[in-house]
C-alpha cells in the first residue's frame, strides 16, 4: 500500500567536486522518487555517481572537495539540502539508514559489536545500555545470526564476511529507519553468502514495511529484488522506470548494451559476448551534447548538439533522442 | 580489434605525465611550501658561495679590537676576540649545509639498502640479524655512541659525520622496511617473479623505487636532525673542531651571554631557527605532494 | 604425441599456522588439498569457487610461484615442482600469470613499455629491435594505442591496466597462462571486452589457460571445461556445457542456483545454503562441504568422499560426493 506522497524525492540534485584539475560535476540533475515501502535500485558502473547520490541523501558528501551546487532532496516533505550537522546527526540511523560495501572496514574492529550497537540505539533512545542491548540481540536475532547473546559480545574481526555485513544492516535497522540506504551492500561477498544476505533484506524490508535504494552494478541483483530501476551514466540519470519495463524493454542504447553484455548463464555458449564500444568518458572532458554519443550505434547528429532530458510516462523514462523499440530483452538472449 | 583509447584521449596534449610532476605540480600550488623552499634555497645559495670562497671568508680573522654591539661596520657586532660575528654566522651556513648533505644523503642511501634487503627477505635470518644489528645501535645511548666514534677516528674532519651516519641510517632502514614488506606482497612484485625477473632486480627496480617518495621525506628530516645534532655535539665540545658552526658560536656565547653579550648567541640561533623552521615545513608539504594516495 | 600441456596430481599446500614461541604450531591451514587435473594444448580449464576455496593458491602452485607442499605439476611433459632455478627460469617463458588488481599488478614507477620490455631483457629474446617490435605487436593484439608506451599506469583505467597486464603475459610467448580473476575488479561492460580479448587469444595463438573466478556465468563462455573447488578440493569436474546442464555435486548446484539472474520474471530458485565457509584452518571431517548440505549423512563425516567418473561417451565428469558412491 502506497501513499501518494513520495517518502524521498530528489530533484534535479547537482554536486560538483574541487579537485586538482579543477571543478568536476559528479552528478549532473538527478532526480528520482521513492515511495514508502519501496526499493528502487540505481544502477551505474563506476564514475556513474551513484554512489555520490546516495551519500548525498545522508549527508554525507565530504564538504571540502564537495559541494551541492543545486536541486532539491524532500525526506517526508523536508527539505535536507543546507541541513545542519546537528539536524542531519538526529536522521542518520533514526529515520534514514546507510550499509557500506566494506564490511572489514565499515565496523570499528576496536569495539565490540555490542558497544557499536548500543552507541546507536542509546544515540536516537533514550533508553538504558541493559534495555539497548536486549534489542541489539533482538536485532541480530532479526538479521539470521546464530546465537546473538554470544555473538554480540565478539568483536568484528572474530566474524566472517557475510556476518559482519548482517550485522551492518543489524545496526542499520535497530532504530526502525523508514528509508535504508545500500551501497553495493553485496559485492564484496562470494556469491552464495550474496544470497543469503538479499533474502534477508528483502524479508526485513517487507516486515518493516521499510524503502531501500539498493545501489549497485549487479543487474541480477536488481531484478532479484527491486520494484524500480534508475539507470545512471556519467552522472546523469538516463533511464529509469519499473524493474519488468527496464529490463524487458530498455530503450536507452547504453541500457540495452549494459543489459545484453552482462555475463549470465546461457543455454549455449556464444563466441563473443556482446559489447558497447569505447571507455566511459572523463568527466573532465565530456563531449558536447549527449554524453553516451561517442559509444552509441545508434548515434545521429542531434545528439552531439543537445543533452537530452528525461521523457515518458510513469512507468518508463528515458532521456535520448533516439529511444528505439527493442524487442524483449529476454528474447535477444 | 577493439580500441580502447577513446578519441579524446588521442587529442589531449602528449604531456607526459610522471608521478614527480603531478607532485611537482601539487607542491607548487602549496604556498606555504613554496615560501618555505625559497626560505631553504636563500640558504642554500649562501652555502654555496661561502663554499665558492665568495663571501664570509674573514669569519676567523681578528677584524676588531674587542666586542662590540651590532654598529655599520659589523652587522652583528664582534666576538670576544674581535670576529665578525656576521661573517661567522654566514659561514656557519655552509658547515650546517656539509654536515646535513652529507649525513641525510648517506644515511639515507644506507638506510634504504638496507631496509629494502630486509623486506625482502622479512622474517628470515638475514633479516633477523639486521634488526639485531639495528636495535644494538639504538639502544647505546647517541651522544656517548658519537663520542666514541669520534674517539675512534680521532684525527678525520669528518668523524662527527661519520658517527652520525652511524647513529641514523637505523631510522630509514625500519621505515622503508616497512613499506618493502607492504610492495613485496603486491601483484607488480608477483608479476616480476613470475617473468624471472633475477631477485637483486626486484629489490632494486621494483621494490625500491617504489620507496621513493618515503626516501625523499626521510632525507628532509635526517638533514635537520643532522643540523640539530651538530649543534648540541658542538656544544658538548665533539663537534666541528677547525671551523665554525652555530653550534660552535653558541657554545662560545654562553660565556659571553652572562656578561651581558647576545649578539653571538642572538645571531647563530635565530639563523639555525629560520632554517629548521622552513625545511620542516617544506617536509611537511613534501610529504603532502608525494602521497601515492593522492596520485 | 600426448597432446596433454599441463599435468597436475594431487597436488598439495599446507601452511602453517601460527607458529609463537609458546605454541609449536596454532594450525595447519590445507589451502589445496589433494588436487589432479589435466589441460590440453590448447584448452582452458576454468577454476571456479568461493573465497577461501584455495583457487588463487593453486594457480600459483601451478606456476611455483608458491612451492607446493606435495604433489606433481607438469608443462609439457616436463617437470616443475622439482626444477632448479636455472631450469625454472627458462621455464617462466612458457608459463605467464594475469593478475586480478589491475591497480597493484603493474608497478607505479615503471611505464607501460618498461613493463613491456622488462620480460624480454631478462630472457635477453632477440635483439633491441626485435624486442621493440613485439612490444608493438602485443599492444596491436591487446588494443592499445603506441601512445599508451610513454605513459604510467595511474593515467589508465582499470580496464587498460587489464589490457597491459595481459599485454606483458604475452610477451614471451607462453604456451599456458593462468588467468586470476581477471575480470572481477573490471565493470560489467569493461568485462565483456576483456573476456572477448581472452577468447580470441584463445582462437589465434591456441594458448591453455587456467581460468581462475568466482562467477560461473563468467566462467561459461571461456572455458571447455570447468572445476569447483570447495575448502582446498575439487568437488566437480565437467566440460562446460555438462556442468551447467547438469550439475550433480550439491556445492555446484547451489552455486549455480545462487546466481542472481536479470531477469524480473525468472523464479528465484535459490537452493539456500544454510551456515558460512568454515574457517579452512578447521575443516569439517570427511567431506568438507557436509556442514552445508542438504544431504548430509554420517558416512560424510566419517569418510573422505572420492572423485566417480560420471560422464558418459567418453566424456569424462568427475564428482567428489558420496551421493554417487557404488
Amino acid at each position: 500500500m502506497t501513499h501518494n506522497e513520495p517518502l524521498l524525492k530528489v530533484d534535479n540534485l547537482t554536486v560538483e567536486f574541487t579537485t586538482d584539475k579543477g571543478v568536476v560535476r559528479a552528478i549532473n540533475g538527478v532526480s528520482f522518487e521513492v515511495m514508502p515501502g519501496e526499493t528502487i535500485a540505481i544502477v551505474g558502473e563506476s564514475g556513474c555517481g551513484k554512489s555520490v547520490s546516495s551519500l548525498s541523501v545522508m549527508g554525507l558528501v565530504p564538504s571540502p572537495p564537495g559541494k551541492i551546487v543545486d536541486g532539491s532532496i524532500l525526506f517526508n516533505g523536508r527539505e535536507l539540502v543546507g541541513l545542519s550537522e546537528k539536524e542531519y546527526r538526529k536522521l542518520r540511523g533514526n529515520d534514514i539508514s546507510m550499509i557500506f560495501q566494506e564490511p572489514m572496514t565499515a565496523l570499528n574492529p576496536v569495539l565490540k559489536i555490542s558497544t557499536q550497537m548500543v552507541d546507536v540505539i542509546r544515540n536516537h533512545n533514550k533508553v538504558s545500555k541493559q534495555e539497548a542491548k536486549v534489542r541489539a540481540i533482538e536485532m541480530l536475532r532479526t538479521v539470521g545470526i546464530p546465537s546473538p547473546e554470544s555473538r554480540v559480545n565478539e568483536y568484528p574481526h572474530q566474524l566472517s564476511g557475510g556476518m559482519r555485513q548482517r550485522v551492518m544492516i543489524a545496526m542499520a535497522l535497530s532504530c526502525n529507519p523508514s528509508l535504508l540506504l545500500a551501497d553495493e551492500p553485496t559485492t564484496a561477498l562470494d556469491v552464495t553468502i550474496q544470497a543469503q544476505v538479499m533474502a534477508e533484506m528483502v524479508r526485513l524490508q517487507k516486515q518493516l514495511n521499510m524503502a531501500v535504494v539498493l545501489v549497485t552494478h549487479d543487474l541480477g541483483v536488481v531484478a532479484e529484488s527491486c520494484q524500480r530501476v534508475v539507470v545512471m551514466y556519467c552522472g546523469e540519470v538516463i533511464e529509469q522506470g519499473t524493474v519488468e519495463e527496464i529490463f524487458a524493454n530498455p530503450k536507452h542504447p547504453y541500457t540495452q548494451g549494459l543489459l545484453k553484455s552482462i555475463p549470465v548463464v546461457r543455454d549455449k555458449k556464444i563466441p563473443r559476448l556482446p559489447t558497447i564500444e569505447g571507455v566511459v568518458p572523463d568527466l573532465f572532458h565530456l563531449p558536447p551534447g549527449c554524453r553516451f554519443a561517442d559509444r552509441c550505434d545508434k548515434v545521429g547528429s542531434e545528439c552531439h548538439q543537445g543533452s537530452p532530458v528525461l521523457e515518458g510516462d510513469n512507468g518508463h523514462q528515458v532521456a535520448c533522442f533516439h529511444h528505439t523499440k527493442q524487442t524483449s530483452y529476454t528474447e535477444a538472449v | 580489434m577493439t580500441d580502447v583509447l577513446s578519441v579524446q584521449e588521442i587529442e589531449k596534449p602528449q604531456k607526459r605525465e610522471s608521478l614527480w610532476s603531478k607532485a611537482f605540480e601539487k607542491f607548487t600550488r602549496d604556498r606555504l611550501g613554496m615560501v618555505s623552499l625559497f626560505v631553504v634555497s636563500l640558504y642554500l645559495f649562501v652555502a654555496i658561495l661561502v663554499w665558492l670562497g665568495v663571501i664570509a671568508q674573514q669569519w676567523d680573522e681578528l677584524l676588531a679590537s674587542g666586542q662590540m654591539g651590532p654598529t655599520a661596520e659589523y652587522w652583528f657586532g664582534t666576538t670576544i676576540n674581535g670576529q665578525d660575528i656576521f661573517q661567522r654566522a654566514i659561514y656557519s651556513t655552509k658547515t650546517a649545509f656539509e654536515v646535513g648533505l652529507i649525513v641525510a644523503l648517506f644515511a639515507t642511501a644506507i638506510g634504504a639498502v638496507a631496509g629494502s634487503f630486509m623486506g625482502y627477505y622479512s622474517g628470515t635470518v638475514l633479516d633477523e640479524f639486521i634488526l639485531w644489528i639495528m636495535n644494538s645501535i639504538d639502544c647505546v645511548p647517541y651522544f656517548l655512541l658519537v663520542a666514541a666514534i669520534a674517539v675512534a677516528l680521532d684525527g678525520n674532519p669528518y668523524s662527527m659525520h661519520i658517527a652520525m651516519m652511524f647513529a641514523f641510517w637505523t631510522g630509514t632502514a625500519r621505515v622503508v622496511r616497512g613499506e618493502v614488506i607492504k610492495l613485496k606482497n603486491m601483484e607488480f612484485t608477483e608479476a616480476a617473479h613470475s617473468l624471472g625477473v633475477p631477485t637483486y632486480k626486484i629489490i632494486f627496480k621494483h621494490l625500491m623505487p617504489n620507496t621513493t617518495h618515503i626516501l625523499l621525506v626521510e632525507m628532509t628530516l635526517l638533514f635537520i636532525t643532522a643540523i640539530k645534532s651538530e649543534v648540541i655535539l658542538s656544544f658538548l665540545g665533539l663537534g666541528i673542531k677547525d671551523s665554525i658552526s652555530w653550534g660552535l658560536m653558541i657554545s662560545e656565547a654562553s660565556g659571553e651571554v652572562t656578561a651581558g653579550h647576545f649578539c653571538n648567541f642572538f645571531a647563530a640561533s635565530g639563523m639555525l631557527f629560520v632554517l629548521v623552521l622552513a625545511f620542516n615545513m617544506f617536509s611537511d608539504s613534501l610529504q603532502d605532494a608525494l602521497d601515492p594516495r593522492k596520485v | 604425441m600426448s597432446d596433454v600441456l599441463l599435468e597436475v596430481n594431487g597436488l598439495k599446500k599446507h601452511f602453517s599456522v601460527g607458529k609463537s614461541f609458546l605454541k609449536r604450531n596454532r594450525g595447519l591451514c590445507k589451502a589445496v588439498d589433494d588436487v589432479s587435473f589435466t589441460i590440453r594444448k590448447g584448452k582452458t580449464l576454468g577454476l571456479v569457487g568461493e573465497s577461501g576455496c584455495g583457487k588463487s593458491t593453486l594457480g600459483r602452485c601451478v606456476l611455483r610461484l608458491l612451492e607446493p607442499t606435495a604433489g606433481e605439476v607438469r608443462i609439457a611433459g616436463q617437470d616443475v615442482v622439482n626444477l632448479d632455478a636455472k631450469s625454472l627460469k627458462e621455464l617462466r617463458k612458457e608459463m605467464q600469470i594475469i593478475f586480478q588488481d589491475p591497480f597493484a599488478s603493474l608497478s607505479p614507477r615503471m611505464t607501460i613499455h618498461d613493463i613491456l620490455r622488462e620480460p624480454l631483457d631478462t630472457h635477453q629474446v632477440g635483439t633491441i629491435e626485435e624486442r621493440e617490435a613485439k612490444i608493438a605487436e602485443v599492444m596491436a593484439i591487446v588494443g592499445l594505442r603506441p601512445q599508451a608506451l610513454n605513459r604510467y599506469p595511474h593515467e589508465f583505467s582499470g580496464g587498460q591496466r587489464q589490457r597491459v597486464g595481459i599485454a606483458r603475459a604475452l610477451v614471451l610467448e607462453p604456451k599456458f597462462i593462468v588467468a586470476d580473476e581477471p575480470v572481477s575488479a573490471l565493470d560489467v561492460s569493461v568485462q565483456a571486452q576483456v573476456l572477448n580479448l581472452i577468447a580470441e587469444l584463445q582462437e589465434t595463438k591456441g594458448i591453455s589457460f587456467l581460468f581462475i573466478a568466482h562467477d560461473l556465468a563468467v566462467v561459461q563462455h571461456i572455458c571447455d571445461e570447468v572445476g569447483v573447488m570447495y575448502l582446498g578440493r575439487m568437488v566437480e569436474k565437467a566440460p562446460a556445457e555438462e556442468l551447467y546442464r547438469s550439475p550433480k555435486h550439491p556445492y555446484t548446484q547451489a552455486l549455480l542456483s545462487a546466481i542472481p539472474v536479470p531477469d524480473p520474471t525468472a523464479k528465484s530458485e535459490a537452493i539456500p545454503l544454510e551456515g558460512d565457509v568454515p574457517s579452512p584452518l578447521m575443516p569439517p571431517s570427511g567431506c568438507t562441504f557436509r556442514t552445508r548440505c542438504k544431504h548430509a549423512t554420517t558416512r560424510c563425516s566419517k569418510e573422505v568422499p572420492q572423485a566417480h567418473d560420471l560422464g558418459e561417451n567418453g566424456v569424462e565428469h568427475l564428482v567428489t560426493c558420496h551421493l554417487f558412491a557404488d
